[in-house]
């Protein structure tokens, strides 16, 4: 069952150098009841942005396109005061990326996370309650929920931030690399809580990452973007098991391999610039396999079964005017 | 308090009073080094010795007895004084006097009801200086404030830029000039306030009266002030609230829904009250050297006047270093309720052991 | 940051370039001042009553002429340093010199003075004698003199007034009144009343009969010939002048000494900027070098040295200042020194809080590998990421230490041997020129005071998006 349907999404900044084209007709489904998407892809690939657009929290100069419907609401329709009562945090979570700023340093823990409780309309002292079970459920000790972030670890804050997005049960939580700022073993401490409470709860996570490791250990389904655009999108086992984008395989080639013969091969280069995309495939100057056509001409998002889609001239009918 | 209040309080309270002491020693250390206080306490000698040959002159009259009996005195003086020890060995004792500002006789400077002590005339000038400073530090902080954080929402703006030129030309302002020139301008070309003094004369009767006229006098001072330090610090809480507005918790604070006047207050304002209020203690720092001239120029009988008064014509060394105390003595205490009020606001001074934050 | 994009980005914002153009603008005219001016103008020239005698005193600027409707007299100096024509008397000689100037004003100027400078003579002093010339044909006497006569024991070539010239005040002298009267009789047939010729000769001198009875301003071309009778060819008469003192006076009026406030003004710019380069550079230079060596070497350094900027930041700086300028002397050295001992630790604070994460970092751990000194690192590696923040402080300072030096000034502790905005300023202010109402007096050396501090204020606006990158709009 569909829950969140992202329709043909772009977001465009303005800058001094020219327009910057962050998101640039990105789809893709989510479904309820506990499924994880991985969005995929390097910084600049337009992930966090495309996170931003959905929660409507992109800074003031930044146009979007496109359309988002969670359920039966369209996200871009809705007044900005609807938006806020009825999706932010009650339908749509957010775990922000950085655990070190994301939490107001002169309030306390518990009272940040009761916070939202509280505008429901739930007494302060059932707020604070709930605020500390949620926190006990991430794995905190009962006491902190009375400390002040700085006085937390890097890994307890993201657990404050997970407990957080719990507040109100929403039916989907969009974690931006939620882990990025933590020590390796920690890293793993939270993505085994994710994953527990996804299977735990139901909720439909979009985790959005740069590690492609990462996101198979939790996502049924993964996106890979770059450039603004999805590459790849299909079945986590699809998409690492048989990836067809060469920029996917790329992806899967760069990552160090305990068992194995081959070493890691990293990719040359770096992605083109946003305000000038390459009038082709948007890959083609770093892809190992490109050929002529790929040059002048961009390549579609296109079905190859089994839900799977690429975007790559080597997997669909050349144009007309390059055959 | 708890105790975890008290902690970071008095780690501050004693880097104050340290501050307090330094200035002391430094001081006495420049009097003693440079012979003024020996000059200082000769005149202090000088003055009993006429006094007592007069009185002894009149049960003594051979005169090598008085001059015998004199010299004993003065020596006997001398000791009590510690004029027979080095400069060095006084130090104590003169940290003492300045701190109990027991600083002996002004020259011409009296008191209005004629003592001529100096801890009399620096302590009956000081409400006044207190009036004019807490006055036009309220006032900025006020406009400071709500005109900072309104301009914070409208970075880049026009009247944004307009107000950072405001600023620039307001830090460039010399405040004496400033009061020169307002003296100018609203005292004599439009003739709408007093030029100077604190006062009518004759003052009007009644109480209202008296104060309304007060108010009236300190209105041009206490504008002065205000001009000079309100534009840095506008432009100081803008930059601030600005900073704390893009931080990521306050996104956060909108994606988790919380309607827009409670994330300006809670989570922008709350934040950036710490390092605001740090922004109000350093311009104190200006407003109180400003108060120095401002007095000057508009005759106000502050302790600022009264340094001027000590300084120009014949100088009085007991009044300056008297005042030169006293003015680091009212910004130490200033600093301090400053510094409660911090700690309360800012829990990462409160537990942490760390600097607080400062911009 | 490279140094160059720093100023790259500085030329970028408004504020940058109008604080660059006012910036260069105050070194050219600091460059011409330096290059004109006496180095001891301060005492030789500017505290010299001698210098300033003919000048009017309290007097407004001559382009105030041009708000009012009345015409003042602009004063006028006429300087002749040759003959106009030499007449030869047998062996001896007719020297004429002519100053010529104009009068067109409503009042008449204020005073008339004749000055000789150098005279030499071989064997009998020169004669001399002043006559007026008139616009309307008329002539009046004004003095008839003779060079000082040699003095027992002295020997040929006799020179006088060498070190101090001869000065005549013609406006107050007993001939004129005399020659009024007869000039009035003579040339108008009218005999004005005795006491207005007696209590205002200037305006009879400069001025005819009028229809009403009275004495009107005669305007036009006068002319002031000197006629020299020498008893020898060889003898020298160097130059001389002509003052006919005005109510208004040049570009920025007099003070009450009669200075011409336009060169104490000009005077004061080079000063100020040095106060404040001086003042900047060298406590950004303390404090950056306190502030690197605190972050970077840690232990029991750091802890003295943040102890010390602690105590010294808490410090309130003008009464201290003021203390010690009064109590040590006020040589411009001695304040900028004082300035600096209290304005280092900010930036030491700063500086040592950037440094502290850089101990770590990835480039100085290499630097180190490597076996670079530590005397490198901190230059080499840790610095050029403070230098921004230390750029945008240096010229923070510059304003601050300007201020606090006309502050200073303006309480009567400025360097006496160096006349400053604020000095200008506080001699106004005792002597009572605000309460007068002598704008010309008051308002510029304080504006001139605000435009060099709004230079760098400007320049420290321009700065504030590379200190703060946040502030920059996407």
């Amino acid at each position: 069952m569909t829950l969140l349907t992202v329709d043909d999404l772009h977001v465009s900044y303005r800058s001094s150098g020219g327009e910057v084209r962050a998101v640039e007709g990105v789809s893709f489904e989510l479904a309820g009841g506990g499924e994880a998407l991985g969005l995929i892809g390097e910084s600049g690939s337009g992930k966090s942005s495309l996170a931003l657009a959905l929660m409507r929290l992109l800074p003031k100069g930044a146009t979007r396109k496109g359309s988002a419907r969670l359920g039966d609401l369209d996200l871009y329709s809705l007044s900005s005061e609807r938006f806020r009562t009825l999706v932010r945090w009650r339908e749509l979570a957010l775990v922000p990326q950085s655990a070190m700023h994301a939490l107001n340093p002169v309030l306390r823990v518990g009272d940040q996370v009761a916070e939202r409780i509280v505008l429901e309309g739930v007494p302060r002292r059932d707020a604070s309650r709930r605020a500390a079970a949620l926190l006990e459920r991430v794995g905190l000790a009962r006491g902190v929920a009375a400390r002040y972030p700085h006085e937390l670890s890097g890994g307890m804050r993201q657990r404050v931030l997970i407990a957080m997005a719990l507040a109100l049960d929403p039916s989907v939580v969009v974690l931006d690399e939620p882990t990025s700022a933590l020590d390796v073993s920690i890293q793993a401490q939270i993505m085994n809580l994710l994953k527990e409470l996804k299977r735990e709860r139901g909720i439909s996570m979009l985790f959005i990452t740069h590690d492609l490791a990462l996101a198979s250990d939790l996502c049924d389904r993964l996106a890979v973007l770059y450039a603004g655009q999805v590459r790849e999108l299909g079945g986590a086992d699809e998409v690492l098991g048989a990836p067809r984008d060469p920029y996917t395989q790329a992806l899967l080639a760069s990552i160090p391999r305990l068992h194995g013969k081959e070493r890691p091969s990293f990719l040359p280069g770096s992605p083109p610039d946003p305000r000038e995309f390459p009038p082709g495939c948007r890959f083609e100057p770093r892809c190992p396999v490109a050929f002529a056509p790929c040059r002048a001409h961009a390549p579609a998002l296109v079905e190859l079964g089994a839900g799977q889609t690429a975007r790559c001239w080597h997997h669909q009918p050349l144009p007309e005017a390059a055959a | 308090m708890t105790p975890s209040l008290l902690r970071p309080l008095l780690v501050r309270a004693a880097s104050l009073l340290l501050v307090l002491v330094t200035v002391l020693v430094l001081l006495v250390v420049s009097l003693g080094a440079t012979g003024f206080s020996e000059r200082m306490l000769g005149a202090v000698i000088g003055e009993e010795l006429r006094a007592l040959r007069i009185s002894l002159a009149e049960t003594i009259t051979d005169p090598d007895a008085l001059e015998v009996a004199l010299a004993a005195r003065r020596a006997e003086l001398e000791a009590a004084h510690g004029l027979d020890r080095a400069w060095y060995q006084r130090l104590p004792g003169m940290v003492l006097r300045v701190m109990t500002l027991d600083l002996g006789d002004a020259r011409t400077m009296r008191t209005f009801d004629g003592s001529n002590r100096v801890a009399d005339i620096v302590l009956e000038r000081l409400p006044n200086t207190a009036l004019l400073l807490t006055s036009a530090l309220l006032i900025t902080a006020a406009i400071g404030l709500s005109l900072g954080v309104w301009l914070s929402t409208r970075v880049g703006s026009t009247i944004d830029r307009v107000v950072s030129y405001a600023a620039a030309i307001s830090y460039a302002l010399p405040a004496w000039w400033t009061g020169i020139m307002l003296i100018l301008l609203l005292s004599f070309q439009l003739q709408l306030l007093p030029s100077g003094g604190m006062h009518s004369s004759p003052p009007p009767e009644g109480g209202l009266a008296r104060f309304l006229d007060l108010a009236l006098h300190a209105l041009l001072p206490i504008l002065t002030l205000v001009l000079v330090s309100v534009g840095p610090y506008v432009y100081v809480v803008r930059t601030i609230t600005l900073g704390v507005a893009q931080e990521d918790h306050v996104m956060l604070a909108r994606a988790k829904g919380m309607p827009g006047h409670v994330v300006e207050r809670r989570h922008v304002l709350r934040v950036a009250a710490a390092p605001i209020l740090t922004g109000l203690i350093l311009g104190l720092a200006g407003s109180l050297g400003g108060s120095i001239l401002v007095e000057t120029v508009f005759d106000w009988r502050g302790m600022g006047r009264l340094y001027y008064e000590a300084i120009v014509g014949t100088p009085d060394e007991g009044l300056i270093i008297g005042l030169t105390f006293m003015f680091t003595l009212l910004y130490v205490s200033a600093r301090m309720i400053l510094e409660v009020l911090y700690v309360l606001l800012d829990p990462r001074v409160r537990y942490g052991d760390a600097a607080p934050l400062r911009s | 940051m490279p140094r160059h994009s720093v100023l790259r980005q500085l030329l970028d914002s408004v504020p940058g370039r109008l604080g660059m153009a006012a910036l260069v603008l105050l070194t050219l005219s600091s460059v011409y001042v330096i290059a004109t001016y006496p180095s001891d103008f301060g005492t030789a020239r500017w505290s010299n009553p001698a210098v300033w005698a003919d000048n009017p005193r309290s007097v407004p600027p001559a382009w105030t002429n041009l708000l009012g409707e009345e015409r003042r007299p602009v004063h006028q100096v006429v300087t002749s340093p040759e003959p106009a024509s030499i007449e030869p008397l047998g062996p001896a000689q007719l020297r004429t010199f002519e100053m010529p100037f104009r009068f067109d004003a409503d009042e008449p100027p204020s005073l008339l003075s004749f000055t000789l400078l150098e005279v030499a003579y071989s064997v009998r002093p020169p004669q001399y004698a002043l006559v007026l010339h008139r616009p309307d044909g008329t002539s009046v006497a004004l003095a008839r003199e003779a060079v000082g006569g040699p003095r027992p024991s002295e020997d040929s070539p006799f020179v006088r007034y060498r070190e101090t010239p001869q000065r005549l005040l013609l406006s107050g002298s007993a001939r004129l009144s005399e020659a009024l009267p007869a000039l009035y009789e003579e040339s108008y047939g009218v005999s004005v009343d005795q006491e207005v010729l007696r209590a205002r000769p200037l305006q009879a001198l400069f001025g005819a009969p009028s229809v009403s009875g009275g004495v009107e301003p005669l305007r036009g071309e006068y002319l002031l010939e000197a006629r020299f009778t020498v008893a020898d060819e060889g003898d020298r008469i160097s130059s001389m002048r002509v003052v006919v003192g005005g109510a208004v006076f040049g570009v920025f009026g007099t003070d009450a000494l009669g200075r011409d406030l336009a060169e104490g003004l000009l005077f004061g710019l080079p000063i100020a900027l040095l106060i404040g380069v001086l003042a900047s550079t060298l406590s950004t230079a303390v404090g950056t070098t306190f502030g690197l060596v605190s972050g970077f070497v840690g232990g029991r350094t750091d802890l003295v040295i943040q102890r010390v900027a602690d105590v010294i930041a808490n410090v309130p700086v003008l009464p201290l200042l003021i203390f010690l300028v009064f109590l040590l002397g006020s040589q411009l050295w001695l304040i900028l020194l004082i300035l600096v001992a209290f304005s280092w630790p900010g930036l030491t604070i700063l500086v040592r809080s950037m440094v502290l994460p850089l101990r770590t970092s990835p480039e100085v751990e290499a630097a180190r590998t490597l076996g670079a000194s530590t005397s490198h690192i901190i230059w080499r590696h840790v610095f050029p990421h403070t230098a921004p923040y230390v750029f945008a402080q240096l010229i923070f300072f510059a304003p601050g230490a300007i201020l606090a030096e006309a502050g200073l000034s303006f309480l009567g502790l400025g360097d006496p041997s160096l006349p400053t905005w604020g000095q200008i300023l506080e001699h106004g202010f005792r002597t009572g020129a605000v309460f007068l109402g002598y704008w010309w007096w008051v308002v510029p050396p304080g504006l001139l005071i605000v435009l060099t501090a709004l230079t760098f204020m400007l320049l420290a606006l321009g700065m504030e998006t590379v200190v703060n990158p946040r502030l920059r709009q996407p």
